[in-house]
């Protein structure tokens, strides 16, 4: 196929062409053959007919008898058209006649030694073709029979019929073919150069800019492709037309955008510097908030410790003067010396304690080692600030207990409870009524964790600040003296430093925070 | 009148809930005044107050069952205009009382108590006392 020449109109063309050529040439044949056919059948009748007369003209008993007679009708009879040979013989098969016809001149020659032929069975004629000759045997009869007569006709007339029959044949497709190669050739050239125009219209349709074809009208496929290019030329350039504008306006908005872009860029660059710094301004200020909360828990610390020593200075200097006041008078004893001794040294190694356990809880937290063993540190912050609540007439206890260690400093977790510990004191006192309790349990959670409920009868919390109670710089009013950091510093020591968690919930007689750690 | 004079003559009523302090003090006080009561609390102060009317009054503001300052609001509320001197551990305004002549912060030096006492007894009794 890729050797078929690729234009439409040649392809048409040759296709068209060879089916008419090969058309005729095939009609011409069948042709010829019906024609030799036909001829070949009137040859062989006319052939028949013709042994049966000369056959009948023999037929005269005179006429086999008499050789002469014989040979001369034979002779007469040879010069019929196409008769190539006659031979007779009589019914014993004995050779009478044989005369041929030479293919140049007229007159028969009689054979001077007559052939025998074979003979067919019946009285039927018998008719034999072979190669361009056709024989005939035919019985010569009477009332009885008489002899055979053969006869062999020419065929090259035939044969020339159907050569004249080809070369016409040939002849007519030949000029059959030009014919149509011409009228082809004249229908499509016109329509192939239109279609080749506006291919190369079509082409330069992209580039054309609304131009317009001259259509041509010869055919109406070119005048509808024509027509068609020439709406897809005006439709490109209206396209493009509107492309240009869309062009146009998205350049400008790109522009719009480039500007507001870098107006935003500048306007960012300015917010990040005014973030950052006020970043940096908060982290400073929480800083000294964090700061000034670590110094509330020192200044609440130092007030435990206050109470804690103040009772004990109190009695000791008590104890010294009376001591004094008995020497003085005479009046003192050797056994009550020693009874005022004991008394003011146990009180003495008790400040001293006091002393220890508070540098233990304020010390860095890296120098604080180990897990510790949460009954332990609770007991100890017990111990630091309950001198205090009995002052305030508040009660504080403690049940249950935990086996399972925790991740963490004892001056983390025992600021931790104290915070809390603050804020419920603090609840405590704004109900402003006797018998303030603060109950701490321990026991564990589902996980197996340390769960710390330590729960207060004071004011529960308030509804507006519930949610946020864990949050930076949020406080109440009965929080007055802290900044509202102690909660939030609770949190994240318990999430950070603890991996643990803390939630709060009012109940039926005051509040209740819950450390899972 | 000489001081000695003076408190010897005087009765004192000492509310403190520390035994301590409340024995040591009072076992001093008696060598020095006519009487001393021993009081734990607000509760028992007032009782021992309504049953010897005592001249003075020392006593502690933060202690269970009733508090210093609920105790003298109540002797003031009975019309008595008897020097009242509170000792207490905290040198703030939360643990002063106007219905009080003194306060005492803890803790507390015998000599310093005594002037007071005395201090106390002359303003309430005026230039003459």
């Amino acid at each position: 196929m890729s050797r078929f020449p690729r234009p439409f109109h040649i392809r048409l063309m040759l296709t068209i062409s060879l089916v008419t050529f090969f058309g005729i040439v095939i009609t011409a044949a069948l042709d010829i053959k019906a024609r030799s056919s036909i001829f070949l059948d009137s040859m062989r009748n006319n052939a028949v007919s013709m042994t049966r007369n000369i056959a009948g003209g023999c037929a005269h008993y005179l006429l086999v008898a008499d050789y002469a007679a014989l040979d001369n009708y034979v002779q007469r009879s040879a010069t019929l058209p196409n008769i190539k040979r006659i031979q007779v013989m009589d019914r014993d098969e004995i050779p009478l006649s044989d005369v041929s016809m030479p293919e140049t001149g007229s007159k028969a020659i009689s054979s001077p030694k007559p052939e025998r032929f074979p003979v067919p069975a019946g009285d039927a004629p018998d008719v034999i073709r072979e190669e361009s000759d056709l024989t005939v045997l035919k019985q010569i009869r009477t009332d009885r029979l008489l002899g055979w007569v053969k006869i062999r006709y020419g065929l090259e007339g035939l044969g020339e019929m159907q050569n004249q029959a080809i070369k016409k044949s040939i002849v007519f497709s030949l000029a059959c073919l030009f014919v149509s190669v011409s009228l082809i050739l004249l229908i499509i050239r016109r329509p192939a150069r239109a279609v080749s125009k506006l291919a190369e219209f079509a082409h330069n349709l992209p580039t054309g800019r609304g131009e317009q074809y001259p259509v041509d009208r010869f055919s109406q496929e070119t005048e509808q492709l024509g027509e068609a290019l020439n709406y897809a030329s005006r439709e490109l350039e209206r396209m493009r037309s509107n492309l240009m504008d869309e062009q146009a306006n998205l350049r400008n908005a790109l522009k719009q955008r480039i500007q507001v872009e870098s107006e935003l860029r500048q306007f960012n660059v300015g917010l990040e510097r005014r973030v950052a710094e006020e970043v940096e301004r908060s982290r400073e200020k929480d800083a000294i908030l964090i700061q000034q909360a670590r110094f509330a828990m020192l200044g609440e610390m130092l007030m435990n410790i206050s109470h804690q020593w103040r009772q004990p200075l109190n009695e000791i200097g008590l104890q010294v003067q009376e001591m004094v006041f008995l020497l003085k008078n005479g009046e003192l004893l050797p056994e009550q010396a020693d009874q005022y001794s004991d008394s003011i040294m146990k009180q003495l190694i008790e400040l001293s304690r006091t002393i220890d356990r508070f540098r233990k809880f304020n010390q860095p937290a890296n120098l604080q080692a180990g897990a510790i063993m949460p009954i332990k540190v609770i007991g100890d912050t017990l111990d630091l600030v309950r001198g205090a609540l009995d002052e305030q007439g508040i009660g504080i206890k403690m049940s249950g207990t935990s086996e399972v260690p925790i991740n963490c400093s004892p001056g983390d977790f025992s600021q931790c409870l104290i915070n809390i510990i603050n804020n419920a004191r603090d609840a405590i006192m704004q109900k402003g009524v006797s018998g303030g309790l603060i109950e701490i349990s321990v026991g564990l959670s589902d996980q197996g964790r340390n769960l710390i409920r330590i729960a207060n009868n004071g004011v529960p919390i308030p509804a507006d600040i519930f949610e946020r109670i864990f949050d930076p710089y949020v406080t109440s009013k009965f929080q007055g003296r802290g900044v509202g950091l102690g909660l939030f510093i609770v949190r994240q020591t318990v999430e950070m430093t603890m991996h643990g968690s803390i939630t709060a919930h009012n109940t039926e007689s005051g509040s209740e925070f819950v450390m899972e750690v | 009148m000489s001081s000695g004079t003076l408190l010897k003559n005087l009765t004192i009523l000492l509310v403190e809930d520390e035994k301590l302090p409340r024995e040591s003090i009072g076992r001093f006080l008696a060598t020095k005044v006519a009487a001393v009561y021993l009081a734990e609390n607000g509760v028992e102060g007032l009782e021992l107050f309504r049953l010897h009317h005592p001249d003075v009054v020392i006593t502690d503001l933060e202690m269970p069952a009733m508090s210093g300052i609920e105790m003298i609001r109540r002797i003031r509320g009975m019309g008595d205009s008897l020097p009242i001197i509170i000792t207490t551990g905290f040198d703030d305004d939360q643990h002063r009382c106007d219905l009080a002549d003194r306060v005492l912060i803890k803790p507390i030096i015998f000599n310093t108590l005594l002037d007071t006492l005395v201090s106390c007894v002359r303003q309430r009794s005026g230039p003459d006392g």
